[in-house]
């Protein structure tokens, strides 16, 4: 049962195709970068004259988690769309992102 | 006031609209209405029982102990999902391919189908799930105490018990009613993710509610909250690093490798694309059950007397408050954390235990004739339904010995660090090839020792599983295997101690081992298929080989029967042989239908079950070595036979271009000859004529002799050019069919150009010829005659076409050498054009068409079939500044004892 040889990826893309890679590179770097700022208050310590307000970390801590929400949403919806016009899974076709 | 009886009516009251909910959706289901059932939102919402009761009352209470430190928890999990895109689409995807049925069968899918890993895996999640079970169960007796406690009635503790043990029994009936109503993991539980997804909603909307009446009732808005979260007194952020850090890792850890997660993420997955809803939606969820934490914390620490249980303050606020209706609510809440974690939870490792310890234990126990005949679908989803029973029991249990104290507060941390341990191996054969069930096996059983050793068994408290000398001496007097100590380091936090070095040397044994053990060939055919989950299509078809063609279909269908039952077995054997060409039910048994059918019974079964099975029924037709290397060859073979495919159409363009030069010579070929049949009737006709004329002339009466002589002479010469003419034809003709005979003779070269030279009658015309007596000495052994004759056609051409004031021919003879002797002829005419320079030795081809002394274009045609014949060449030599001819002598014409 010899298969058809599988094509080799090609090296250069068409626009649309190297737009949708780099929307993969972003979506696998997004958690990088999420977790990389919430460290971040880690090297903020509570300075004895009351410098530091516990309040600011948490509103700091809310915001990184929203703008994480927002970028995920765009990417996620971008990628979803990715995905279908390239005839990706779709074992159920049916329901878009909603 | 909230009584007991009230509370207990509500609770039941709100499990009974959970089954009506349950029950709807699996109509909706059965109906084929199943499509709002399985929408991204419901997806998102059942990842939900993530936040458990643990995190729905305790994340208050950590906040209140430990300040932020409660966000890892959410931090966590909402960074793997931001990350769907790199690990958790190849989960899903996998699990689909591969019809993966839990986390257990995941890692041992992928490590060749090994019942090792099944088990190995199967025990680490029921030791970290079962505490984590007796919790949510003690949680909610807690919330029953709370209520008790403002009510004033002193509830006797056999009452909370009891509450636990009904709430067991309860959870198991509805478990056991939709958990483990279908087998085939296609067949998802509609009725269970819709009952979550709607306690996910009530636990949001509880916690939400809460929190808005604790910032904007009772704390006086956003401005206030904020103030007052900064003059709490506990520091809420002193963290450090290690514990921020190693706490988030293990809460991301967790949240892909515990067995309820795994449930819902991929098993009850239906569309991939979900995913990309809840990359973000998930997160959403998670930071608004967070929201409100450190809020309640503070205002609970303010307001409630000092030793208030801060776990319950969700609870006791409001009813400080004199708020029973969002009390209630909050019940609820706590209520759905606890009881959908418990649900997902005890199907997961029910699915677990069945398929992995029972199923096998069973197969082997039988003998081959009685598994035959007994019917193994009911038998597994009996051993399923056991094992839900036997799930809750055990968490029962563990709340009845070790409920109430601390030990259990603190066991969301460590369940989460004990099914962390699945994460190496996990990882690892997901991305890297070379992972081995040696190195997996090895990794967690090391991992998992080091865990119940530094942590899980210290956490019953000292001496309760340990003894305190042991933990402050190490185990026999070995002070370096203190449990809180290993390796003498001391002063680390128990947690961070037990997570660097359980998942450290996890990961460095399984790595090391990994590297020096070899793989079974199922082994390496599974880590291809997990690894390139992306790029392989079908999976499974490789694992056999052609041996199985042994195997009758029917005993095949008799087996697929008993697992998947009669309907659905018929259907897939139907199928495949329609697939095949064949009618009616029983297929050909090639690998690729036996892959095929064991991934249909993987579904249900688990992937190392299903392997034993068909193993068992095709008497050991699995894949060797062998096959894997002959997999290698076809794919070498293909790759040469492209090659050579290559190569030949690389050789038909060439064929194709030299052929589309022969034919574009031949056009131009036949245009010449148009021309040529034109000019030789003219050249035959002009000399007619003279003589048809001239010897009228001469039948005329009275012609004078003088004239008569004149006119005698005309008709000869006339004659003596068709005669030449004629004698270029036939000696072309002559030489071209090869009948010509050549007399060989020893000269010097220079005699045949002087006899050339003579022939052509150059000296009296205005042609100078510029030789060079001294190249020409050499003696050549040849047919004089013939080259002669060459000489003389290139002579009389220069002679013709060497126009202008000066015309002038070089004979320049080059230095005899290996590759013969060349002569060149160049003269100073105006040359051949680029275009005319390859058919100018063809015949009938004319070096210049309206040139004024044309001949019958015969001559360099002549010229090349004699020096073909001599063994040598004549070609155009551009370049020169006028026509030039090189005629080149084989190097056998130059005697050995030449003169040079």
């Amino acid at each position: 049962m010899a298969r058809p040889p599988r094509r080799a990826p090609p090296v250069f893309l068409e626009r649309a195709s190297y737009r949708a890679r780099r929307r993969a590179d972003a979506a696998a770097i997004l958690p990088v970068i999420a977790g990389a700022l919430w460290m971040m208050p880690l090297l903020w310590r509570p300075s004895t004259d009351g410098g530091l307000r516990s309040s600011t970390v948490l509103i700091v801590i809310f915001g990184i988690w929203i703008l994480a929400i927002l970028a995920a949403l765009l990417l996620g919806r971008r990628l979803a769309r990715d995905t279908d016009s390239s005839g990706g899974p779709g074992e159920d076709p049916g329901q878009g992102p909603g | 006031m909230l009584t007991f009886n009230i509370l207990v009516l509500v609770s039941l009251g709100y499990v009974a609209f959970l089954f009506g909910v349950a029950f709807l959706a699996e109509r909706q289901a059965q109906g084929g209405r199943s499509d709002w059932l399985r929408s991204p939102l419901v997806y998102t919402l059942s990842l939900s029982i993530y936040c458990t009761a643990w995190t729905f009352y305790g994340a208050v209470g950590n906040a209140a102990r430990s300040g932020f430190e409660f966000l890892t928890i959410y931090l966590g999990p909402s960074l793997v999902m931001l990350g769907w895109w790199g690990l958790l689409r190849k989960m899903v995807r996998i699990g689909k391919v591969h019809r993966i049925t839990s986390i257990a069968d995941l890692v041992s899918s992928r490590y060749g189908k090994s019942a090792l890993i099944g088990v190995v895996v199967t025990l680490i999640a029921l030791a970290g799930v079962t505490p984590y079970i007796a919790l949510q169960l003690q949680s909610i007796t807690l919330s029953y105490a709370v209520f008790a406690g403002t009510a004033g009635e002193a509830w006797p503790g056999t009452d909370l018990r009891a509450v636990a043990f009904w709430s067991a029994v309860g959870l198991a009936f509805f478990t056991i009613l939709f958990g483990t109503r279908n087998l085939d993991a296609n067949e998802r539980h509609h009725g269970v993710v819709m009952a979550i997804a709607v306690e996910a909603v009530v636990k949001f909307t509880a916690l939400i509610a809460v929190g808005i009446f604790v910032v904007w009732g009772l704390g006086g808005g956003l401005g206030a909250t904020l103030a007052r979260i900064d003059a709490a007194e506990a520091t809420l952020w002193d963290q450090s690093g290690g514990r921020w850090i190693g706490l988030t890792f293990v809460a991301a850890a967790a949240f892909v490798t515990l067995p309820r997660m795994f449930q819902v993420m991929v098993v009850e997955n239906a569309d991939e694309r979900h995913l990309a809803t809840a990359g973000w939606a998930f997160p959403a969820y998670v930071m608004g059950m967070s929201l409100f934490v450190v809020p309640i914390a503070v205002t609970g620490l303010d307001l409630m007397p000092a030793g208030a249980n801060p776990d319950m303050f969700v609870l006791t606020v409001p009813l400080a408050a004199d708020r029973p209706g969002l009390a209630m609510l909050a019940f609820l809440g706590g209520f759905s954390s606890a009881t959908s974690m418990v649900i997902v939870a005890s199907i997961a490792l029910a699915t677990m235990i069945s398929n992995h310890i029972l199923v096998p234990v069973w197969i082997a126990a039988m003998r081959p004739d009685q598994t035959e005949r007994s019917d193994l679908r009911r038998l597994v989803l009996n051993l399923r339904r056991l094992s839900v029973a036997g799930v809750l029991a055990l968490g029962y249990a563990y709340y009845s010995l070790a409920g109430g104290g601390a030990a259990l507060a603190a066991m969301g941390l460590i369940a989460f660090l004990g099914v962390a341990q699945i994460l190496p191996g996990m990882l690892g054969g997901l991305y890297w090839r070379g992972a081995t069930a040696a190195g997996a096996a090895a990794g967690l059983v090391t991992g998992a020792a080091i865990w119940a050793w530094t942590l899980f068994l210290p956490s019953f408290g000292s001496g309760a599983i340990i003894p305190p000398e042991v933990l402050v001496e190490g185990p026999w007097g070995l002070e370096w295997l203190r449990p809180q100590a290993l390796f003498g380091i001391v002063g680390l936090d128990p947690l961070m101690h037990a997570l660097i070095w359980s998942i450290g040397l996890n990961t460095l044994v399984f790595v090391v081992v990994s590297l020096v053990t070899f793989p079974a060939p199922l082994e390496r055919l599974q880590g291809a298929a997990f690894v390139n989950v992306f790029e392989v299509e079908a999976p499974g078809a490789r694992a056999w080989t052609a041996a199985t063609a042994r195997v009758e279909a029917e005993d095949l269908l008799v087996l697929a029967q008993r697992i998947l039952g009669p309907g659905p077995a018929q259907a897939v054997f139907q199928a495949a042989a329609r697939a095949q060409g064949k009618a009616g039910f029983l297929p050909d048994v090639t690998p690729a239908f036996v892959g095929q059918l064991e991934r249909e019974l993987a579904g249900t079964v688990g992937a190392a079950t299903a392997h034993a099975m068909m193993a068992q029924a095709t008497k050991g037709a699995t894949v060797t070595v062998a096959d894997l290397m002959r997999v290698a060859d076809e794919t070498a073979q293909i790759m040469e036979a492209r090659g050579a495919l290559q190569a030949k159409t690389d050789e038909l363009g060439r064929t194709a271009r030299a052929l589309q030069d022969a034919n574009e010579k031949l056009t131009r070929l036949a245009v010449q000859k148009d021309e040529f049949l034109s000019q030789i009737s003219h050249e035959l006709r002009t000399p007619m004529t003279s003589i048809r004329s001239f010897s009228g002339l001469l039948q005329e009466p009275g012609l004078d002799p003088a004239n008569q002589i004149r006119f005698a002479g005309i008709i000869e010469a006339e004659a003596l050019r068709l005669t030449r003419l004629l004698d270029e034809l036939l000696d072309l003709s002559v030489l071209e069919n090869g009948q010509v005979v050549l007399a060989k003779a020893t000269l010097p070269l220079r005699a045949i150009i002087d006899r050339a030279v003579t022939a052509s009658a150059a000296e009296g015309s205005a042609l100078r010829i510029h030789r060079n007596g001294a190249d020409e000495s050499v003696l050549v052994e040849t047919d004089p005659d013939r080259l002669a004759q060459v000489f003389i056609n290139l002579i009389s051409n220069a002679i013709k076409y060497a126009q202008g004031s000066r015309p002038v021919l070089r004979i320049v003879v080059g230095t005899p050498g290996p590759g013969g002797l060349t002569l060149d002829f160049v003269d100073n005419g105006p040359g051949i054009p680029a275009a005319d320079q390859d058919l100018v030795f063809e015949k009938f081809a004319r070096l210049s068409p309206e040139g004024t002394e044309a001949g019958a274009g015969l001559g360099l045609a002549i010229c090349r079939e004699i020096m073909d014949r001599l063994g040598g060449a004549i070609s155009y030599l551009p370049g020169q500044g006028g026509a030039a001819f090189r005629v080149t002598l084989p190097p056998d014409v130059l005697p050995a004892e030449g003169p040079r």
